[in-house]
């Protein structure tokens, strides 16, 4: 009891708090608005946990480039066991970690939880919140006569659910559009993956659009703010050239850039590769470890 | 066939059951709920007090409850909490401000509705009734400021309108009416005409209750500060800052101004000049009820339930400890008399679980502890 306790204290102390003063901070700093301060604060956070970000968006780019050989080993090899083995083998010479997209997340998470309540506790709807506001607040003045803040923000009560469907739209949609930018085609996938990941992408959008008509309408905007910032940051990560919108709004499973290849006639594909082209990430792992190898021998 | 088992799904469901599992342990429910701070207050042999969203009348010699508001089985009225203190108006009349921002004008006797007025908005603050009981004059979270007859029928053509929430109890001194506001400032307002006096700007939201006392209106609000301004002209008098925002209703009593202010510490102002009085008393926890007075002993109560006797000449603490409650209080503290003050007068404290405890003034001992509506 006491170590969680201990924890509780450290959470409020080292995130909560901090992130709580910041907000009133920026929101005092955008003459009072505070719509305009969670945006600020969304982009200002995502700037701060952006080396996580580029790890796992890195990380999503590697499993996706992988995908056509994984397909490739589920084909040829029928025994689970030794197709497991082949995966995770391709997996570590090509320097991916199965876990490498969720550990930058993990990281992540406290701050997203810090960062709801900082949201909840600002917003002070209710004279007990605003109370509770007024002990974690710092002891400067700048900061202690800045609340109670301006809890309206365009059509919404930011304190209040949105009482429109507007916000849980908003959520649902900019998530489901990040999800499925970092989610590899599923026609390189086993049907049975394709499927957890089908519905995972379904869920996880419905879910929080679902959480958008419970919860302060402050918090639904953060959801849309670091979504979007998500989408514009995983554009440009990927390069604007690899990327297609097609994809992102085609419904029925497009097949994978590898597969496509090796699927097409001579006649279709004037230069038909012999071997499926080994992503950057693979590559670059294969030949630092043949160079390691021939170091050996020598 | 087994098929194989990809590890690619992991961090979407993984994401999934981790926030289903982080809002469940933040305590995030939702919007954070409403629960209430309304004050006892006591009319003769009628005493009122409120736990959540439930007023009830007690009788003041035995506290044997007579009614409670909303009556069992009316699904129809929903106060959803109980913030304002009730008041007395004449001698019929008792007046329910609630947090779904109706004010319900109640029969004294039998807490049967007489009539109700709707402001769209939640009602924080209490009601301020003329003396001839023929007036209310009440605050919304709005912005707007009513004055309503006996009948509950607008006395103004139009509300007063301030441009945030009025969370606090309108002071009536003579023909002025005096409002605070969450727009930082404080209104002077005619009582007959609803028209403006005076203003004063503060540097921050104003959810304290100002009192008028010889000549001056003292009044603490969110910017740390307690004013005297003028009653007749927004000047000021004097301030004196403290280390966080002012919320409870100041005191003033032979000259001398008493004021808890939310970094824990009891403040005594000499009304005159604003020179203190004494050293501010450290009562360990943020204080939000008004403090109360009996004899030379002030009597106050921080948050988490621990009321301090001080004294008042000296400042130094009455008693050799607090008294601890153990329960957290945020409505005023009310000082009951027994009908025909037969008995010395007693302590009565409302806790936010809805605990009536009342406490000796003489020695800080509990005489009993009673569970509202239990």
């Amino acid at each position: 009891m006491e170590l969680l306790e201990l924890i509780s204290w450290a959470f409020d102390h080292v995130l909560v708090i901090p992130t709580t003063n910041a907000l009133v901070l920026i929101s005092r700093l955008s003459l009072g608005n505070y719509g305009v301060a969670i945006i600020l604060f969304t982009l200002i956070m995502r700037a701060v946990t952006w080396p996580l970000s580029r790890q796992q968006l890195h990380a999503a780019r590697s499993m996706q480039a992988l995908q056509p050989r994984i397909q490739e080993i589920q084909k040829k090899h029928k025994d689970p066991k030794r197709r497991s083995e082949e995966t995770m083998k391709l997996y570590r010479e090509g320097g991916v970690s199965p876990l490498g997209c969720i550990w930058p997340m993990l990281v992540q998470f406290p701050i997203w939880i810090a960062l709801y309540q900082a949201i909840r506790l600002t917003l002070g709807a209710t004279p007990e919140s605003l109370l509770d506001l007024s002990q974690r607040l710092y002891p400067w003045s700048y900061l202690r006569t800045a609340v109670p803040l301006e809890n309206q923000f365009l059509w919404m009560d930011l304190g209040q659910p949105d009482p429109t469907l507007i916000m849980a739209i908003l959520v649902g949609a900019s998530m489901w559009v990040q999800q499925r930018m970092t989610t590899p085609s599923n026609a390189s996938m086993d049907p049975q993956q394709a499927s957890i990941n089908q519905t995972t992408m379904v869920m996880m959008p419905l879910m929080f659009a679902f959480f958008t008509l419970q919860f302060p309408s402050g918090l639904a905007l953060y959801w849309v703010a670091t979504n979007v910032i998500g989408i514009v940051l995983q554009y440009f990560y990927m390069g604007p050239a690899q990327f297609s919108w097609r994809r992102i709004f085609t419904f029925t499973p497009a097949p994978a850039p590898a597969v496509r290849q090796a699927k097409q006639s001579p006649a279709e594909n004037p230069n038909p590769p012999t071997e499926p082209e080994e992503p950057p990430a693979a590559d670059e792992a294969h030949r630092r470890r043949r160079r390691r190898r021939r170091g050996r021998r020598r | 066939m087994t098929k194989h088992r990809s590890p690619r799904p992991l961090p979407g469901a993984l994401l999934v059951i981790l926030t289903v599992v982080a809002i469940a342990a933040g305590g995030c429910s939702s919007v954070a709920s409403p629960q209430g701070w309304a004050s006892p207050v006591q009319d003769g042999d009628l005493l009122l007090a409120a736990h959540r969203d439930e007023l009830f009348a007690l009788d003041a010699a035995d506290l044997a409850v007579r009614w409670s508001f909303p009556p069992a089985g009316n699904d129809e009225i929903d106060p959803v909490a109980l913030y304002g203190t009730p008041a007395f108006m004449g001698e019929e009349m008792v007046l329910v401000p609630t947090y779904d921002g109706v004010l319900y004008a109640l029969e004294r006797e039998s807490g049967n509705l007489r009539w109700q007025y709707d402001t769209g908005d939640a009602l924080i603050g209490g009601v301020a009734v003329s003396e001839a009981g023929d007036a209310a004059y009440f605050g919304s979270a709005n912005g707007n400021v009513y004055a309503l007859d006996a009948e509950g029928v607008p006395i103004w053509s139009a509300p007063f309108e301030t441009d945030e929430p009025v969370w606090s109890t309108p002071s009536l001194a003579g023909d002025t009416l005096f409002v605070t506001s969450l727009d930082r400032r404080v209104y002077a307002i005619a009582v007959e005409t609803g028209a403006q006096r005076w203003e004063f700007k503060a540097d921050a939201g104003i959810g304290s209750t100002p009192v008028v006392a010889g000549g001056s209106v003292f009044v603490g609000a969110f910017d740390s500060q307690l004013r005297a301004l003028g009653e007749t002209s927004p000047y000021e008098r004097w301030s004196v800052k403290a280390d966080n925002w002012f919320w409870s209703r100041p005191l003033e009593a032979a000259g001398t101004v008493y004021a808890g202010s939310l970094d824990g510490r009891v403040y005594a102002i000499d009304a005159a000049t604003g020179e203190e009085r004494w050293p501010p008393f450290d009562a360990g926890g943020p204080i939000r009820a008004a403090p109360a007075l009996v004899g030379e002993v002030l009597f106050v109560v921080d948050t988490d339930g621990n009321i301090h006797g001080i004294d008042t000449e000296t400042g130094a603490a009455a008693f050799a400890a607090p008294f601890a409650i153990g329960d957290e209080v945020l409505a005023d503290l009310l000082v009951r008399e027994s009908p025909g003050e037969t008995e010395p007068p007693e302590l009565v404290i409302v806790t936010t679980a809805g605990n009536l405890v009342r406490v000796d003034p003489v020695d800080l001992r509990q005489i009993a502890i009673t569970e509202l509506g239990g």
